[in-house]
């Protein structure tokens, strides 16, 4: 009994992930991720990571929305920042433990994002891009409004403990680490799923033609603020983990810098792929902490500069994305590999008829 | 807490209920700061309005025309005279447009979010040259002209006066220009419609870079003349504001609009003249009021006020 | 793919991320310090500049002798990623820093920005480094309960010494240190001597003579507290008549529509509380504006040597707190360097004036070479040893470039003065007034270089009476002589030290220089005074009459 499911198990697992290259891949480098700790690395190396599997899931949510549903939101950082505060402000006036203000602010973020999908929903394009925009801007002015100031914290924000205080800090590095990575696995897993979900193909339909999907008969609006709703939950649980990570939350969470971050995130990845994103997230974050700060140490005015540099040139030359390069590169091979194969089983059935005599007698 | 906010929300009615209200403070300086906002605004809305590139790079732009004025002028290394320093930095921010429009722009036509990421790369990427040629502290831009005048209740000096003149000259210039000229009309068809004014002959590639270039050479216009009539010093990070603000504006007026980008930078002028006056200790308030409006307008009216399906006009 | 295949790459994968590995690295003949703050804001030039300073004279003078080992210093910079307002990356850097296996620091120093600084030292906290704060000047860090809040943070030196204890402030003064003492001065000298008696009138009923105040503060936290003492305290006292009080964008470009208010208000004194760029725009604007008041708040920028440039010299008369004047001979007692010799070398080698991050940066890594130097503990400092140095470090009581230095029990910067003199000489705020392009010290009143604090004269100004040099609403022998004190001085260029016996005030015609002129107009308006006082607003020329 036992060792027949886990032949199946095998089988399943061989068929769906070993015989697909991209699949592969990525699971290949998922349990390089997974056992990675072992390498005693360091805690700096562990935490650039923990703070790349937390943009990972920030970026793989606003591919949801924009690559998918076609929303273009240039103001994602107001969900990042209202997961950042909930979670920071729950903790300082209730003193509630994270496992509870997680909750409540992925719930508070989905609420949001009901109330700023509503008037989104009239405008297209570069309106919705650009109100978007200036949505998280109005919601910087009220957290600094000096009347507010006692609650918010002003311009200095709000200290916030970790997840696992009562660790040393090594410990306390890998602890994150694993967190972050469980709950990258488990929103990328779920972004994916709906992504290529009946919903997801919804998604994708409003995204070519919004008139043809109401012609269809689709309800746009309840899709759209879907859309909102999904992206705007794991955007908030990304800001809440970065305010535990990084013990603070403050304006800068709602400011265009970590917006216009997510963006440069997913179009360098591959926009619409949501694991696209994810790659972009580790490489720009290996790129910027350790290539550009360790492998070769630059002078720290020049450090930005560099980076966008290599950025922009990544853009202009992959505009559909590097993992959306690699992946078609993969699919590439496979058929190449797939032709010489089935030309070698020709060769091979020709060469065995070859053998035989052409008339019987 | 509830309280302290209680007794703030109050002072700040108090403001409103004990100001000694002078209208002409409003009216005159409402307008002005309307005016100079348009001037902000005015680039961005043709480039938007031609070749529908969001252009996130217009506030560096601003930002880079007021250090290349700082460099080439009378208090820079190259020590002009502040009238060819003002040209040369109009040209020479032109240039630097029609450049970035065909190394990074150009290549990316058609995609609008890699259009922004990359506008918003070269943005960050001047933000930095800025930063490592000039270093972090401040470069002074000085006014071109000292004195004040008086008008009722207020007082306005002469360098902003300039740049209310400017402003309002430019946009002048710029909708003569649509209307009469045969390049204006190009931009007009071409706004309209890209497919049928390139079967008309248009060579769309041609224009945008030229739309591109004048929309720098505004750009780096309204740097100086704003810089030099308010901050007066030039800093690597000043990008940002300014980007916000033709946002704004451009959104309340319509994209691509240019009487409506002059109609929403006089609303958002005012509001926030309004608001600075009537509450002082608003504080984000001004900005917060001016976005707020923007929105209402934008519920009411999503194409904003002048919108027209985008047409240049 | 077939299994061998997949097998060997996971297998080699694992081999090269194996090898990576970093073994913790020793420095064991360098102490190590971290300079972490905001590049792309002068605050972090000031504190790299500074702390190169130091580390290039103790590396020259025998590196920091403990039991007669040598140690050179070498510096790991680091970005507190302010300015791009990335407070993960900031909090990263700090890791980078203070991580075994990376820079691992023995010490780190710096820290600007509270939102940054906040993550950060929770790194450094929890990696038992010490974090010497040189820029930032919130509460929140060190000592908590600002604004009120009820509960305490939990998060700081006050609320869980045992483990903040790592972290020390040496530069700024805290927010109530800097209230108290522009109270001093205001309260103290510039209602009651200088502008009640030419301006002051009875206002409200009130029978005691009052001046027209208007407080105006950038819309920030760090103001709030002074904000409310100032407008809704009445901390300014009873002779301060507030009426108009704002709070301005940070980023405001326009202050029209506030400097129309206080002329409709015919405010005399504006104190004024800025600390970013905008104060350029109000104090430029206010020069060109009809208003006649003074400005006497804080303006952090205005300390800084190009302030003056920027301003196109509108800052003239300007008043606010620093740390310092423009090369003022605060002490002579500091080593290695007096004040005037860390200016002079740091002028030498940088080409600007240090603004505080400096002063800040160098003070701490030379108070450490003392501290080092005096007691057996050798780096590199893991968590034993700085619990060794934290009681040690808590007892220093050490002259700086600033003055006397010695830490309070809750690690933050001792200041206890803000009179008219300063005779303990424990570091404190000084009142400096923009003079002729010199930044001058006019409070405290009883060092040798301060200076007479000046309303704005000469025509068109608030007291157009430039003959009544010591501005007491008479021309007479006093005026002369201040004259005489002062007679053949000039104001020296900011990167030489000040005359010592320069007075602005005495300078009648403006003309830098103290001359024989200056003293022939004193004496054709000799014997006149000013009368009738008040003097009222917008009518406060014509009166100077014998």
């Amino acid at each position: 009994m036992a060792t027949n499911f886990l032949r199946r198990v095998y089988t399943s697992f061989a068929t769906n992930i070993i015989d697909v290259p991209t699949r592969l891949l990525a699971f290949m480098l998922f349990l390089l991720l997974i056992f990675l700790p072992l390498a005693q690395l360091g805690s700096y190396i562990l935490y650039m990571l923990t703070l790349a599997n937390i943009m990972a899931i920030f970026a793989a949510s606003w591919d949801l929305l924009v690559g998918r549903a076609g929303q273009i939101s240039l103001g994602h950082a107001l969900f990042f920042g209202i997961g950042a505060y909930a979670t920071a402000l729950l903790e300082q006036f209730y003193g509630l433990p994270p496992w509870i203000t997680m909750p409540i602010a992925l719930a508070l973020g989905v609420l949001a994002a009901l109330l700023v999908g509503f008037p989104c929903l009239r405008v297209k394009g570069p309106s919705l891009a650009l109100v978007t925009m200036v949505i998280p801007l109005i919601a910087s002015s009220i957290v600094l409004l000096y009347a507010l100031a006692p609650i918010t914290g002003g311009a200095s924000g709000v200290p916030v403990s970790s997840f696992f205080p009562f660790l040393v800090i090594s410990q306390q590095r890998v602890a994150e680490y694993f967190l972050t990575l469980i709950l990258l696995l488990v929103s990328g897993t779920i972004l994916y799923k709906i992504a290529n979900s009946k919903t997801g193909i919804v998604f994708v339909s409003i995204l070519d033609d919004e008139l043809g999907s109401k012609a269809c008969g689709i309800n746009v609006t309840r899709y759209k603020l879907l859309a909102f709703a999904t992206s705007a939950l794991f955007a908030t649980l990304a800001g809440g983990l970065f305010a535990h990570v990084v013990s603070g939350a403050g304006p800068a969470t709602l400011s265009l810098g970590y917006s216009f971050l997510i963006i440069i995130i997913t179009i360098l990845g591959g926009i619409g792929t949501i694991y696209g994103p994810i790659a972009a997230a580790y490489i720009l974050q290996i790129l910027d902490r350790y290539v550009l700060t360790i492998s070769v140490p630059v002078p720290l005015e020049w450090h930005l500069l560099i980076f966008i540099v290599v950025v922009v040139i990544i853009i202009i030359k992959w505009p559909r994305g590097i993992a959306k390069f690699v992946t078609d590169k993969l699919r590439d091979l496979q058929k190449a590999r797939e032709l010489e194969e089935r030309g070698k089983h020709v060769w091979k059935t020709y060469r065995k008829k070859e053998k035989q005599p052409i008339y019987e007698d | 807490m509830v309280e302290r906010f209680k007794f703030q929300i109050s002072a700040m009615c108090d403001d409103l209920a004990s100001a000694m209200i002078d209208p002409s403070v409003i009216i005159v300086q409402g307008a002005i700061t309307g005016a100079i906002y348009g001037l902000l605004a005015l680039g961005f809305t043709l480039i938007y309005g031609v070749a529908r590139v969001v252009n996130m790079a217009h506030g560096a732009l601003f930002m880079l025309g007021a250090y290349i004025f700082f460099a080439l002028g009378p208090l820079g290394m190259f020590r002009l005279e502040v009238a060819p320093a003002l040209i040369l930095a109009a040209i020479s921010l032109g240039i630097i447009g029609i450049i970035i429009y065909r190394l990074t722009v150009h290549p990316v036509t058609g995609d609008v979010l890699a259009a922004i990421v990359v506008t918003v790369g070269i943005a960050m990427m001047v933000q930095q040259l800025v930063l490592i040629a000039f270093g972090p502290n401040y470069q002074p831009v000085p006014p071109f002209i000292e004195g004040a005048a008086t008008f009722g209740g207020t007082t306005v000096t002469y360098s902003r006066l300039l740049a209310f003149a400017v402003s309002l000259v430019l946009f002048a210039v710029v909708l003569i220009f649509i209307r009469i000229t045969k390049i204006g009309s190009a931009m007009r068809a071409v706004a309209q419609d890209r497919e049928v004014a390139m079967l008309m002959g248009v060579n769309t590639t041609t224009l945008y870079m030229l739309t591109m270039a004048i929309s720098t050479s505004l750009a780096a216009l309204a740097g100086i003349l704003i810089v030099s009539s308010t901050t007066l010093v030039a800093e690597p990070y000043m990008w940002q504001q300014p980007l916000a603000i033709s946002f704004a504006i451009v959104i309340l007026g319509g994209l691509g609009s240019v009487k409506g980008s002059l109609v929403g930078a006089f609303i958002v002028g005012y509001a926030e003249t309004g608001v600075a006056y009537l509450i002082p200790e608003g504080g984000y308030l001004q900005g917060a009021v001016a976005l707020g409006i923007m929105l209402v307008i934008l519920l009411i009216r999503p194409k904003g006020l002048f919108g027209k399906h985008i047409e240049l006009e | 793919m077939k299994t061998k295949t997949i097998v060997a790459i996971m297998l080699t994968m694992l081999l090269v991320t194996m090898a990576c590995a970093f073994p913790v690295k020793a420095n064991p003949s360098t102490i190590k310090i971290g300079v972490i703050g905001p590049v792309g804001w002068p605050q972090m030039q000031g504190m790299t500049e500074g702390a190169t300073l130091a580390k290039e004279w103790i590396n020259s003078h025998g590196g920091i002798v403990i039991d007669g080992t040598p140690y050179d210093v070498s510096l790991s910079l680091g970005d507190e990623h302010a300015a791009d307002m990335r407070p993960d990356l900031g909090a990263a850097e700090m890791e980078r820093l203070c991580d075994p296996t990376r820079e691992n620091v023995d010490f780190v120093v710096g820290g600007f920005r509270t939102e940054c600084v906040s993550p950060m030292h929770e790194v450094s906290v929890n990696y038992h480094k010490l974090f010497f704060i040189s820029g930032a000047a919130t509460n929140q860090l060190i000592d908590c309960g600002k604004f009120g809040t009820p509960q305490a943070c939990g998060k700081c030196v006050k609320c869980d010494y045992n483990k903040y204890k790592y972290m020390f402030r040496v530069t700024p003064i805290n927010d109530t240190m800097l209230a108290y003492n522009i109270l001093g001065f205001l309260k103290g000298y510039v209602l009651p001597y200088k502008l009640v008696p030419l301006y002051g009138q009875q206002l409200d009923g009130d029978p005691e003579l009052d001046i027209k105040t208007a407080v105006i503060a950038e819309d920030l936290d760090w103001t709030i507290n002074m904000y409310n003492m100032f407008v809704y305290g009445g901390y300014l006292g009873p002779q301060a008549n507030i009426v108009y009080s704002a709070r301005t964008p940070w980023n405001a470009l326009d202050f029209s529509s506030y400097l129309d208010s206080m002329h409709a208000a015919q405010v005399r004194l504006i104190v004024h509380i800025f600390s970013a760029s905008a104060s350029m725009a109000f104090i430029s604007q206010l020069a060109g504006h009809p208003l006649k008041a003074v400005a006497a708040g804080i303006d952090v920028l205005g300390q800084m040597s190009d302030y003056w440039i920027w301003t196109g010299g509108k800052s003239q008369y300007e008043a606010f707190l620093a740390s310092t004047g423009t090369r003022s001979p605060i002490t002579e007692s500091s080593s290695p360097y007096t004040t005037t010799q860390f200016w002079d070398a740091y002028y030498t080698r940088f080409g600007h004036a240090p603004i505080y991050t400096a002063w800040g940066a160098y003070d701490a890594i030379m108070g450490m070479r003392e501290t080092l130097q005096t007691h057996s503990i050798h780096p590199p400092f893991d968590q034993a040893k700085t619990d060794l140095l934290i009681p040690i470090v808590e007892l220093t009581d050490r002259v700086g470039t600033l003055g006397r230095f010695r830490y309070t029990s809750t690690h933050d910067v001792y200041s206890n003065e803000f009179g008219s003199m300063w005779t303990l000489g424990y570091v404190r705020a000084v009142w400096v007034q923009w003079q002729a392009g010199r930044l001058e010290v006019v409070w405290p009143m009883d060092r040798p270089y301060s200076k007479i604090y000046a309303l704005p004269s000469v025509s068109g100004k608030m007291y157009p009476y430039p003959t009544d040099v010591n501005q007491e609403a008479k021309v007479d022998t006093a005026d002369i002589s201040a004259i005489g004190y002062a007679f053949g001085s000039k104001p020296e260029l900011p990167s030489v030290p000040p005359h010592p016996r320069w007075q602005f005030v005495a300078d009648v015609d403006r003309n830098k220089i103290i001359d024989g002129n200056d003293n022939t107009m004193v004496c054709y308006d000799f014997g006149k005074i000013v009368d009738p006082l008040p003097l009222l607003y917008g009518n406060e020329a014509g009166h100077l009459h014998s």
